[in-house]
């Protein structure tokens, strides 16, 4: 019955609310490393792995959040599609011990649908700060599933878990409607089609008016069938006259009462610690902002001195080394170009991968790990959310433009969830042009801090400016359609823990050398085929007027444009190295090159997903507008900058 | 407690002393109930420790438990009819059937704030004293205890949300997986540039327009200030 995996196999599906430590309990549970971090969402996709659990082997998915079956978002529906699709036999909800109440009310649905489940009680040492005392035991007894208490992060109770799967079972049902609403419901679920599966489940999901649960019911259903069922959704719901929602919700309420007031006991207060004290200041909006600029100089100096420090090291002990030894084996000429020319296999390709973005990136990462792991994230979210909202930003794209400064792809999959058109266009406008991904805004903080400090002000002045005036124009012109509501749960403030900080950010840069180099390599290929073959000369003619004329670059910039479509650092990366270390841009041209880069072109792996997002017109649109306010964006840069330093 | 006719003789139990006529005849309380009465309800009602029953069953006492508990229920009758005679207007007999089914179904929390909506009453429709409570002794203000939108709150005041009034079914089931429900305790943390609060051990970040629609009752503030 399971969708991909072998027949036989069994499949485990770990689910809960989010930030309660899934991933973590998924790396666990099954030795692989799952990408995590202290705020909500970061996993937007589910994740499968095969691996051997008591002798057996399974097939384990981790999923996105999910706070209970009637979905409000597109990533929670990926989570109820996959329950309904896969039908999985076992499930494990990871409970985040502090936030026992929520939990639960995700646990009654689960109970409902009477697949064998295990109850995974979570962060159960940040519970006992808290002084919340929860026995686990009486849990047990009270949902008739086995409890399981762990912590996640240190690995503790995951023994106990796999044990504790061998006794997975169906567990008490949560609790009974009033009469008219049981009969309802019977009735429906009789009158569903066989295929359709939890019958009972999903004719309550129905006549609650799930908005996504017709339409996966109507599918499964034969056409001659629908009609009917249809009406007989509607006449239920009519009979019941919006009762049902009210019946549920006390129930599940009223449950979810009874069951903590029996588990939990909560001892007075502890004093607030530290990092709960520091996140509280980090999103106040006289605090915060001084936190926020304290960070934002972190970055510059983590990214400028310390990784201009490893690069020089890399420069002297392993490129020019290499560069020299090639030199003395291949005499001047085509296979020596080929590999260490200007546009060769190993200077561009490869050299400019691990020597110039690869440093960058790892402190970048390091950083970026660090905000993540306190909770600072969505704190920051907290404290900038009204100025987004004037841009016509609310809510979960705020979320979706954070994440945009890790990756530019991983940004635009998650406004999927975004319901308004306008939101998300605007979401993706701005990611798309405004924001520098991960790896180039690293790469640009590296290229003007060459400089100096008033370069970065210039340039990140320049595309703030930009992005803001962007976002309000496009909220005027765009028309109105559904309205998101900003509700978001805060992550429990931590202090950083070193090791974790380290695998986390250890494996963002072996991803991103795995997915990386293939394609730094190919683009030097290309840009040596082109250089070789006239184009890239040609289309630097053709560039001329506009680049030199307007922009005030030199022709030869396009080649760094064209490595920034294969991959956003490919370019910034040879911008840095071949210009910029080198001496040869002047200040003003440095910067307006650096706006250019960021806002010109997405790169090919972006274009796709936003083409899959947004669908091709829309996109087409979108990237037709940004190439040109790009172009309009550098030049004005360009005249202020030459009129503001004297042309130097 | 579901236990209607418990609950009826009770308030008999409470009439008959308010009257001056025997209080602890059991014999009186039997002519006084409309249901067919059963001396089973009585010694039931004993083990609940809720009255006491003496010579060979035909004198009944009520505990101070039992008293307690009737008096709740005589001033969440009384007020019921308070609330359906004058609020709502209904003149005749029938709002007595009506506070009656009402007093049954009212959350013991709604009853101080009906009494202060009305004003703190004293005497019922028929002229018989409400027994007062807590609100009444402090004689609470409206302004103090009648629920309040999240946004007229102070940062660090907490409170007891009494309602969340929601534009869609969405929002709704969005709040209630929070615990953002009637009920629930919440603490008001921080309100600009966003409203975050405190909400059974999570914290929650929500813009105004949602916390506007979240209606509590304001808890620890001291009527004497």
């Amino acid at each position: 019955m399971s969708g991909t995996a072998p027949k036989g196999q069994r499949t485990i599906v770990i689910l809960g609310l989010p930030n309660t430590g899934k991933s973590q309990l998924f790396g666990r549970l099954t030795g692989a490393y799952s990408l995590t971090a202290n705020y909500p969402r970061t996993t937007i996709e589910e994740k499968r792995v095969t691996c051997r659990i008591n002798q057996e082997s399974f097939e384990v998915i981790d999923t996105p959040e999910l706070h209970c079956l009637y979905i409000h978002s597109e990533e929670e529906l990926v989570v109820r599609d996959l329950l309904y699709r896969e039908r999985p036999d076992i499930l494990i909800q990871v409970i985040n011990a502090t936030q026992l109440k929520q939990s639960l009310t995700l646990t009654s649905d689960l109970l409902d649908l009477g697949i064998p489940l295990v109850v995974c009680l979570n962060v159960m040492d940040e519970a006992k700060k808290k002084g919340m005392r929860i026995s686990s035991r009486s849990l047990e007894e009270k949902l008739g599933v086995p409890v399981v208490e762990t912590i996640a992060t240190e690995g503790s109770g995951i023994r106990e878990l796999r044990q504790a799967l061998g006794r997975a079972r169906p567990g008490n049902c949560f609790g009974r409607y009033g009469e008219t609403v049981e009969k309802s419901i019977s009735d429906l679920a009789l009158a569903l089609d066989k295929t359709v599966p939890y019958p009972r489940k999903t004719a309550a999901l129905l006549l609650l008016g799930d908005p996504f649960i017709r339409d996966f019911v109507m599918a499964g259903t034969p056409d001659h069938a629908r009609d009917l069922l249809d009406s007989r959704i509607l006449a239920e719901r009519r009979n019941m006259d919006g009762k049902i929602t009210h019946d549920f919700l006390d129930l599940r309420n009223s449950w979810v009462d009874e069951i903590a007031a029996a588990v939990l006991r909560k001892s007075a207060p502890v004093e607030h610690s530290f990092a709960e004290r520091f996140a509280h200041l980090s999103r106040h909006p006289v605090y915060g902002i001084p936190i926020l600029i304290l960070f934002l100089a972190l970055v510059f100096f983590m990214v400028v001195y310390v990784a201009e420090f490893v690069e020089s090291g890399f420069q002297i002990f392993v490129a020019n080394p290499v560069i020299g030894l090639v030199s003395k084996l291949l005499p001047a000429g085509f296979w020596h170009d080929f590999l260490v020319g200007q546009y060769g296999l190993v200077t561009l390709g490869i050299f400019n991968a691990l020597g110039t973005v690869l440093p960058i990136l790892a402190t970048f990462f390091l950083v970026l790990s660090f905000f993540e792991d306190i909770g600072y994230i969505t704190n920051l979210c907290v404290l900038t959310r009204r100025v987004f909202s004037k841009l016509g930003l609310s809510g979960k794209s705020i979320t979706s433009l954070i994440l945009s400064f890790g990756c530019k792809t991983v940004a635009t999959l998650s406004t999927r969830g975004l319901t308004s058109f306008k939101e998300k266009f605007i979401a993706n406008f701005l990611i798309a042009f405004a924001i520098p991904c991960g790896t180039k805004l690293a790469l640009l903080i590296a290229v003007l801090g060459r400089i100096g400090l008033i370069a970065f002000v210039i340039t990140f002045g320049a595309l703030i400016l930009c992005f803001f005036g962007v976002g309000l124009v496009l909220n005027k012109i765009l028309k109105e359609d559904a309205v998101t509501d900003f509700i978001q749960e805060l992550p429990t403030a931590r202090l950083p823990n070193l090791r974790a900080l380290l695998v986390k950010a250890g494996y963002r840069i072996a991803w991103f050398l795995k997915e990386s180099i293939p394609i730094y390599i190919l683009a030097a290929a290309a840009i040596f085929v082109l250089d070789r073959t006239g184009v890239l000369n040609g289309v630097a003619t053709v560039f001329a007027p506009v680049a030199v004329g307007w922009l005030g670059l030199p022709r030869d910039v396009v080649d760094v444009l064209l490595l920034c479509f294969a991959q956003n650092g490919a370019g910034a990366g040879h911008l840095l190295k071949t210009r910029v270390i080198s001496g040869l841009y002047t200040p003003n041209q440095i910067i307006v090159s650096a706006v250019l880069v960021t806002t010109f072109i997405p790169c090919v792996a972006h274009l796709g997903v936003l083409r899959k997002e947004m669908g091709a017109k829309a996109a087409a649109v979108m990237i037709v507008c940004i190439m040109l306010s790009a172009l309009v964006l550098s030049g004005i840069v360009h005249h202020v900058v030459a009129f503001l330093l004297g042309g130097r | 407690m579901a236990n209607i006719e418990s609950d009826e003789y009770l308030e008999h139990l409470w009439s008959m002393a308010e009257s001056g006529t025997d209080a602890e005849s059991v014999d009186e309380l039997a002519s006084r109930v409309h249901i067919r009465f059963d001396i089973g309800v009585l010694k039931l009602m004993r083990e609940k420790n809720l009255l006491e029953l003496r010579e060979g069953d035909t004198r009944v006492a009520m505990t101070p438990e039992g008293k307690e508990y009737a008096r709740q229920l005589v001033r969440q009758h009384r007020l019921a009819e308070r609330l359906i005679h004058d609020m709502l207007g209904v003149k005749s007999e029938q709002f007595e059937n009506a506070a009656c089914e009402f007093e049954h179904v009212v959350a013991p929390e709604l009853v101080d704030s009906i009494c202060i909506l009305l004003g703190h009453p004293r005497e019922c429709p028929h002229g018989k004293p409400i027994p007062r409570g807590k609100c009444c002794e402090k004689n609470l203000r409206l302004i103090e205890c009648a629920p309040l939108p999240l946004t007229s709150l102070k940062t660090s005041d907490q409170g007891r949300v009494a309602f969340v009034r929601c534009d869609r079914d969405d929002q709704m089931h969005r709040l209630d997986g929070l615990h953002i429900r009637p009920g629930a305790e919440i603490k008001l943390h921080q309100t600009f540039p966003t409203y975050v609060i405190e909400c059974e051990g999570a914290l929650v970040a929500l813009e105004e327009k949602i916390a506007a629609q979240i209606h509590v009752w304001p808890s620890g503030g001291n009527p004497d200030k």
